[in-house]
């Protein structure tokens, strides 16, 4: 039933492409079709194919067999330099900036004429810049270096490195998995924009919603294979989920067998910050140039309790003080000197004080992490998939035997546990990096609930995560709840915190303004107080 | 010496005038290693491509009797060896760190045995007639370079591809440029800058080339870097601060306040130690290039 939609003019066409890893294949004889001026959605599970397959496309890969074809001519796309000169650009999924660069200078790196002994920072290029910014309503703080900045707004700043370009086909490696909901909503209609303007978008992402909405053909992998393209509208999200999985998936909500008990398992009060510590790893969303100074006067306060066998969902557009709540969660002593100590604060985990205590302690005091930033903070990519098994649990004596680590124990345990969690590939010894990002944040979350943690902080726990993925790490969490561990949620996906939470707190500006229990829960509203419409 | 004589204006501006000469060889090597180690590649090679200079200044100096033709062919010879160091470094992709300690040995001991064909001597150079010496135009020359690299490296283009280089190479080579040529490039910048340091000690502070002349001054330059923080102008500051340092020392030489005399040694190590205390972060923190090193 498939590949019968060729009568639109082809643009792309790839022809029985193959990629081999080591003796994986990442692809194998993948051949789809990409027309001109349409926006073309890739599906799949994490590790399918479908980023190797664009990276071959855009020459950060070379296939080891199999031809590309650009308006029907054949081209060999060595090196991204190549895929330039066909007009190819790229988003990539881990973002291409440089962290000690402000957020102009790196988008200033990128120029259609690139002369080497030209001014960097001309006004002229600026004004485009800004211009082509205004036009798709980006507020970006430009003079703001990239490390100091939230993921969210990198993204936007990768996506308008390549708009600024004027490239004919642009691929998006799974652009909105960082994006709050109503960014999303204002990303798919430029993408949409692009398309009138006469643009070729290849779109990879995990949301079925975002290709019904606006992908014209959709083409499913499924294990390096590619299984058809199809007209979008011919297929349902469950049908499209089904293809994918293999399965049938389910979609509906959460079913409640068991409600929080009373006991408070832990609790904030009066945490009142003054000033952050981080102030640069966490600026908000808000921020642009005018307002920069607006950021640091944000004070913060945490106050609420979160009881055994509840998922809390905290929701609220990045940047508002999540990132400060996680990290004083984890690591109270560092935000000593900024914490107000007249109110009486109170920061209370299984009926301790761990105002003073270390971040092991806390570590130690079974307080499970699923970290946002997976790569940096849950992981150390260059090491194997089982040594990153113990990590943050290496002095646990379970590991050990005579004093040393039992290599040979974390080894069949690892591999135990990623296979209930359905890590692909099946081999634990690969270093942490070459697993998918899905792939990879499961063999965190499967470490971090190897040791029955009773506290779990789970900050987007499924950010840029499949659909199979998903379901199974929403079952883990929900397991661990009815085992009465207590879940702090912290996501952007309203989605993802009405079909679990028991309650919702929304976070602005550092603050909590709202709280919602599960009978009341109103996406609508909710985004309002995310955003201040409604106070 | 007496104590009081440090306070006559005649001494301090002779003082600092020597302090600015004994500079000069430090900011043209720590300029160089900041070029280098900006684009990602860490510089060990300095004190290698500072000896080539030097002999190559002396030598060619001599057989054209121009200080002028030395200084050029330092910068081509220090150029041709820094291309040899990207051959391994960039194309083979050797250890850097291993490839400049090879560099230098290897320099030290290439440099006698030419000499014993040229001047049948593993030693000195012949030495240059005065009026031939240079006398300002080094110093000129190093101030020129500074600024120069500074204008490049953050108001020009190509500045930039160095700075994206050796922060995160991926995304200059998203952005369509060749990683390896900017550093390509930068090396054989870096070796040319090197030696014109090089040659400044044996043509402008001396008169011949003399074994192992440069006295650890490539290391000293690196010291600068890393106190510079990896910029050009608080790398120059770093070197004038060394350059100070340095006269300091040779003027202090015997000198005795009270019953004590102060070890020269004493003062030869306040660079060394100053880059450590600097290391410690002791003085904000020092931050390197992310990409620095790696490949």
């Amino acid at each position: 039933m498939a590949s019968s939609f060729v009568q639109k003019k082809p643009l792309i066409e790839l022809k029985q492409v193959s990629k081999k890893f080591g003796t994986r294949w990442a692809n194998e004889e993948v051949s789809f079709v990409v027309n001109k001026g349409q926006i073309h959605g890739l599906i799949g599970e994490n590790g399918a194919g479908k980023s190797t397959i664009m990276k071959i496309l855009f020459g950060l890969y070379q296939a080891d067999q199999g031809d590309i074809f650009i308006n029907s001519a054949k081209v060999n796309i060595r090196s991204p330099l190549d895929a330039f000169k066909h007009k190819i650009g790229m988003v990539h999924q881990h973002f291409m900036l440089s962290p000690a660069h402000t957020a102009l200078e790196n988008i200033l790196l990128i120029q259609d004429h690139q002369r080497p002994f030209e001014i960097y920072s001309q006004a002229t290029k600026i004004e485009k810049i800004k211009a082509k910014a205004k036009e798709f309503n980006f507020e970006i703080p430009w003079n703001k270096k990239v490390s100091e900045l939230p993921v969210g707004i990198q993204q936007r700043i990768e996506i308008l490195k390549l708009l600024n370009l004027e490239h004919e086909i642009l691929i998006f490696d799974e652009p909105t998995a960082v994006l709050t909901p109503l960014e999303i909503e204002e990303f798919l209609n430029q993408l949409q924009q692009l398309k009138q303007k006469g643009k070729t978008i290849i779109l990879i992402t995990h949301k079925l919603k975002e290709v019904k909405k606006v992908c014209d053909l959709v083409t499913v992998f499924k294990k390096g294979r590619c299984l058809g393209t199809f007209p979008t509208e011919s297929l349902s999200e469950a049908q499209m989920a089904e293809l994918m999985v293999g399965r049938h998936v389910a979609f509906q909500k959460r079913n409640f067998r068991k409600f929080p008990s009373a006991n408070i398992l832990l609790r904030l009060k009066n945490i009142l910050l003054k000033k952050n510590p981080t102030s640069g790893s966490s600026s908000n969303a808000f921020t642009n140039e005018g307002k920069t100074e607006k950021e640091n006067k944000f004070h913060f306060n945490f106050n609420f309790d979160l009881l055994q066998g509840e998922i809390l969902g905290i929701a609220g557009i990045e940047g508002n003080g999540q990132n400060e709540l996680i990290d004083f969660l984890l690591n109270p002593t560092k935000y000593k000197r900024y914490l107000d100590s007249s109110q009486a604060p109170e920061y209370q985990l299984t009926g301790d004080s761990f105002l003073t205590k270390s971040s092991q302690k806390i570590r130690e005091k079974a307080l499970a992490i699923f970290p946002e930033d997976r790569l940096h903070l849950g992981s150390i990519p260059s090491m194997r998939a089982f040594e990153n098994f113990i990590l943050g649990y290496q002095r646990k004596r379970s590991w050990q035997q005579g004093g040393l680590l039992s290599w040979k124990k974390i080894k069949e345990i690892s591999q135990e546990r990623f296979n209930t969690f359905q890590v692909e590939p099946k081999i634990n010894n690969l270093s942490f990096n070459s697993y998918s990002g899905g792939n990879q944040q499961k063999m965190v979350v499967a470490r971090e609930l190897f040791h029955s943690p009773d506290f779990i902080l789970a900050a987007h726990p499924t950010r840029g995560v499949d659909i199979g993925a998903i379901e199974l790490i929403h079952e883990q969490l929900i397991q661990a709840q009815e085992r009465g561990a207590g879940i702090l949620l912290i996501s952007s996906e309203l989605d993802e915190l009405t079909k679990l939470s028991d309650r919702i707190l929304v976070i602005r500006e550092g603050k909590f303004v709202k709280s919602f229990i599960r009978s009341e829960f109103d996406e609508c509203e909710i985004g309002e107080y995310m955003l201040g419409t409604k106070e | 010496m007496e104590a009081t004589d440090f306070f006559s204006i005649s001494f301090i501006l002779s003082f600092l005038i020597s302090s600015l000469r004994v500079s000069v060889p430090l900011i043209f090597a720590s300029q160089a290693g900041l070029l280098s180690e900006r684009s990602g590649i860490v510089q060990i090679g300095l004190e290698g491509f500072m000896l080539i200079g030097a002999f190559s200044a002396a030598s060619f100096a001599h057989y054209y009797q121009s200080s002028y033709v030395g200084f050029g062919m330092a910068f081509l010879m220090g150029s041709f060896f820094s291309f040899l160091f990207s051959l391994f470094v960039i194309k083979f992709k050797a250890d850097q760190i291993v490839i400049g300690t090879a560099f230098n040995l290897l320099i030290a001991g290439l440099i006698p045995f030419i000499s014993k064909f040229l001047f049948n001597s593993t030693g000195s150079t012949p030495s240059l007639p005065i009026e031939i010496r240079l006398s300002v135009i080094p110093i000129l020359l190093a101030f020129l370079a500074v600024i120069l690299i500074h204008l490049w490296l953050y108001h020009f283009r190509s500045g930039y591809w160095v700075q994206f280089a050796g922060e995160h190479p991926e995304t200059l080579l998203s952005a369509g440029v060749s990683v390896d040529k900017v550093r390509y490039i930068c090396l054989a910048l870096c070796g040319g800058v090197a030696a014109l340091g090089g040659a400044s000690l044996s043509l402008f502070l001396s008169s011949n080339y003399s074994p192992l002349m440069t006295g650890g001054r490539g290391f000293i330059a690196l010291s600068a870097v890393i106190l510079g923080k990896w910029k050009p102008i608080p790398t120059l500051l770093a070197c004038l601060l060394f350059g100070i340092l340095d006269a300091l020392q040779i003027r202090l030489q015997g000198v005795i306040i009270g019953d004590f005399k102060i070890p020269v040694q004493w003062i030869q190590i306040l660079p060394y130690l100053l880059t450590i205390i600097i290391l410690a972060g002791l003085f904000g923190k020092s931050k390197a290039p992310a990409f620095l090193g790696k490949k």
